[in-house]
């Protein structure tokens, strides 16, 4: 943690530290926004590539997240931009035959935003559900794990200490020390408390 | 009655229904004379209702492992 606190200040790439740092973080933000997990994960694979075959573009102004939250940003466009062209290009088709002056122009007005188009109960809980993400992104590596295996993946008690080999107490001393962590860390204003 | 350190592993274990009556009648006893566990117990039932609210949602860890493959090739 110290680590990365360090690399963040200097705002250096660490692409190798990408999918731990933040794979769950950009999958969150765009599984809201594309409401499909697969297509989410296709989208953080590009987002991380495109990310390094720009990686020299990189200024250092922005941290790590907030940069690949921006090409994120642009592919989840791109991903609605080309739903939209495969029925726009049909629709054209049609209305070509009605009337002769409707042209290509039309299809970029037709790409609507996509966080309209995927408008729902999810997304007023978005900003919720990074500001949860970025704290969680932010324990130590085991309680991470612990955490979103009983919170996240709501696995038994059973499960977790067979899988990683601890007995029940070790693991609700860990569950405490996240849980204590995140409430110092989700801002105040999410409690009525 | 129980310690801080008891009550706070029985409201923990609340906030994923793995709380025996007894053990939340314990608790229960120990918030009327314990302001700290009153506040740590309201706390986190409420982290518990956010964590719903927001419906997380993570990348398995083969997912992960693959990812992770994807960038050192391109390293
Ligand atoms: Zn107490």
């Amino acid at each position: 943690m110290i680590d990365r606190k360090i690399a963040m200040s200097v705002h250096k790439l660490q692409p190798n530290t990408w999918v731990d740092a933040y794979a769950d973080y950009l999958f969150n933000y765009a599984v809201v926004r594309v409401s499909d997990e697969e297509i989410a994960k296709d989208l953080i694979q590009e987002t991380f590539i495109a990310g390094l075959n720009s990686a020299k573009n990189f200024k250092g102004q922005a941290t790590e997240r907030t940069w690949l939250i921006a090409i994120l940003k642009r592919k989840i466009i791109d991903h609605y931009r080309k739903i939209n062209s495969k029925k726009g290009k049909a629709e054209v088709r049609l209305e070509y035959n009605a009337s002769s002056d409707s042209d290509g122009d039309r299809l970029e007005e037709q790409v609507a935003d996509p966080v309209s188009i995927a408008e729902n109960d999810a997304l007023e809980n978005q900003e919720l559900g990074l500001a949860i993400q970025s704290c969680m992104d932010q324990l130590p590596q085991n309680q991470r794990q612990v955490f979103t295996m009983k919170t996240v993946r709501g696995l038994s008690t059973e499960d977790i200490c067979k899988e990683l080999d601890i007995n029940p107490s070790n693991l609700w001393v860990i569950i405490h020390r996240a849980r204590k962590t995140l409430m110092g860390c989700l801002n105040q204003n999410w409690f009525t408390i | 009655m129980i310690s801080c350190d008891e009550a706070a592993v029985i409201s923990n274990k609340s906030q994923y229904k793995e709380a025996s009556l007894s053990e939340k009648f314990k608790l229960k006893l120990h918030i009327l004379f314990c302001g700290t566990c009153a506040v740590f117990s309201k706390k986190n039932k409420q982290l518990t209702s956010l964590m719903a609210k927001a419906k997380l949602c993570v990348m398995s860890d083969l997912d992960k492992k693959v990812l992770k493959q994807t960038i050192e090739e391109q390293l």
